[in-house]
């Protein structure tokens, strides 16, 4: 077998119109791949850094009042004694503006328990009681550093003047990044008694909860603990895991891989068809040496064997070069600024590329099955053609 | 006649291709380790008669039995097998491959076998030594001259000692000093490696050196001499 395929090989390799021929498939198939493989890694990476990204900026689950504040009390306490959450957190959430020297934005404010809302979350807030912390995008549209002061005016709770918002000049002490452009650019921290007295609505009440439920991304085990926590809290709370917010977003990327991964095969059969193009110029210009080495006894099953272990080598050189171009690709997505840049008009920090053995075994296969197709198509061509036939033709 | 073993016996062979009959129903047997010519005119159906008998084509009626063993009911890859084990070709266009040296292309059979080519390398010495074209081994095919080429031709066809070895016109592109020497090169060869020779020409100066000639005319046998 290994000494017939050095024989097929040497039919290949012979001159270098074949090897640049050779060459040539092996790059247009291993690129082929490289654009699903990209396209794909793009997307799943998006959605696997969307997805840690809100998990570290919500929590596994977010717990919302449907009827404003709530007094936090046993009753509902005892409704989280679930051993499967892990820790909670009680939030003021509410909506404002922030304003620095006629800079203004609307933006969402959570008042907080730093250590449980850090504990529940992956972030690492530090501020003090006179302080806030607010998202990175945020700071650079309000122009603010750490140690600037700006003003936070909320909608209402101003007593003295009817109507008119409640203003608090605050220290900024700290900057927060979410890797997720929305939240980055709208979310500020406040300490919740702070807040609470902003808006004077005493002590022990709260709008939102936010629930760590286990380490990792145990998708299944925060389905089964919301479903719960609906029936425990009722319709006064809204229970939702951390991806419901962005929920359709993940719907609508799900089938966009599937219809881009159908599409994209497109591709490879364009490469293919190179494959197809060198299968009839093997057909054609080393019709003679085939038909020899059958005449001398090799075999039409011996022959098809090696011709597809030919075939699948070419394949594997290509997936070995497409495996290359992956690596080249995560490694510009990595380090060249253009891409950061280009993040920005999604909802992440930067663009990168994420890959699972599935996703290479998809492609890579897919594509071995056109090629084996054609393989199989360019055998029986050379069947057609009788052994004394080709060889009167050839050697005539 | 019926004590002797016979490695041929071809029975009411016929060959056609398309409308055309090119054997008309050939009866004959062959001896083990004995030298034939067949002879004929041109379309008398002599080189399909060796084809047939060489595992390269299958009869359109009859059968062909090779050391007991009937052809046409071997499958692809058992006449493939056949040829390459069995069979020794000599073609009057030498299929010597122009991209492979000498070498390579007489190491084809064996590498196509499979197995170690030690052996054959060995007897490959030997033989280019008897046919005076050891300094040839190493060049390719289209350095030689037409007589070193079917000398490198009929190594090639006895690399791996066939017990038929089928000779299609090997000297049909010789001048007279090459054919001769070519013609009794192959008998004397054929006879060492106790294969059966069975020659196809057109001229009678080369199936005059044979004892055993087969003569067809419009792809019947037509004579045994």
């Amino acid at each position: 077998m290994i000494a017939s395929l050095k024989l097929l090989c040497h039919l290949v390799f012979v001159d270098k119109s074949s090897v640049r021929f050779v060459v040539g498939i092996v790059i247009g198939l291993a690129f082929s791949m490289t654009t699903i493989l990209g396209t794909i890694g793009i997307m799943d990476a998006f959605v696997f850094t969307l997805r840690s990204a809100l998990k570290d900026s919500s929590g596994d689950i977010m717990v919302q009042s449907r009827y404003g504040f709530f007094h936090f009390d046993r009753n509902i306490e005892k409704k989280l004694e679930n051993p499967s959450i892990t820790h909670y957190s009680k939030v003021i959430k509410s909506q404002g503006f922030a304003i620095n020297e006629g800079n203004s934005k609307g933006v969402l404010i959570f008042g907080i328990d730093m250590k449980p809302f850090n504990q529940v979350t992956g972030q690492n807030i530090k501020i003090s009681k006179d302080e806030l912390a607010l998202g990175f995008e945020l700071s650079k549209r309000m122009e603010v550093k750490v140690g600037d002061y700006i003003v936070l005016g909320l909608a209402s709770g101003n007593s003295e003047m009817k109507d008119l918002p409640q203003l608090k000049r605050i220290k900024v002490g700290q900057i927060v990044k979410h890797a997720i452009f929305q939240k980055d650019s709208r979310m500020l921290y406040i300490d919740n008694e702070v807040l609470s007295d902003m808006m004077k609505l005493g002590r022990g009440k709260y709008n939102s909860m936010v629930i760590r439920v286990s380490k990792g991304d145990a998708s299944e085990k925060i389905d089964e603990i919301v479903q719960t926590l609906r029936g425990d809290l009722g319709y006064d709370f809204m229970v939702r895991p951390y991806w419901q917010e962005f929920g359709s977003f993940f719907k609508a990327i799900k089938a966009e891989k599937i219809m881009i991964g159908l599409i994209l095969q497109l591709i490879v059969v364009i490469s293919v068809i190179n494959v197809l193009a060198f299968i009839i110029f093997l057909n054609e210009k080393r019709s003679r040496e085939i038909f020899l080495f059958k005449a001398l006894g090799m075999g039409q099953r011996k022959f098809a064997s090696v011709w597809l272990c030919m075939v699948t080598m070419l394949w594997g050189a290509s997936c070995l070069v497409s495996l290359g171009m992956v690596f080249l690709l995560k490694h510009f997505l990595n380090n060249f600024t253009y891409f950061e840049q280009l993040s920005a008009i999604y909802n992440l920090g930067s663009l990168s590329l994420l890959l699972s053995f599935s996703d290479y075994s998809l492609v890579f296969i897919s594509a071995l099955i056109w090629i084996l197709l054609i393989a199989w198509w360019g055998l029986f061509r050379m069947k057609r053609k009788s052994l004394l036939e080709g060889l009167r033709k050839e050697f005539a | 006649m019926n004590n002797k073993t016979w490695l041929v016996e071809a029975r009411n062979v016929k060959k056609s291709f398309g409308k055309v009959e090119a054997l008309g129903g050939i009866t004959l047997n062959l001896e083990a380790n004995n030298q034939y010519a067949v002879k004929g005119t041109s379309g008398s159906g002599k080189s399909t008669l060796l084809y047939l008998l060489g595992g390269l084509d299958r009869p359109s009626g009859g059968e062909i039995f090779i050391s007991g063993k009937n052809l046409s009911l071997q499958t692809d890859d058992e006449l493939a097998k056949f040829r390459n084990q069995f069979v020794g070709f000599v073609f009057q266009f030498h299929f010597l491959l122009q991209s492979m040296t000498c070498m390579n292309n007489i190491l084809l059979p064996g590498r196509i076998r499979g197995g170690s080519i030690v052996e054959i390398q060995k007897d490959t010495h030997n033989l280019a030594q008897i046919l005076g074209v050891t300094h040839c081994l190493e060049k390719y095919p289209y350095q030689l001259s037409g007589g070193e080429q079917q000398r490198i031709n009929i190594i090639r066809a006895l690399s791996l000692r066939p017990k038929l070895l089928l000779c299609d016109e090997p000297t049909g592109n010789l001048d007279s000093k090459n054919t001769e020497l070519v013609t009794s090169l192959l008998k004397e060869l054929a006879s060492d490696y106790q294969s059966t020779l069975i020659v196809v020409t057109h001229d009678n100066d080369v199936s005059s050196k044979f004892k055993n000639q087969i003569v067809l005319k419009d792809g019947k046998l037509f004579e045994v001499l």
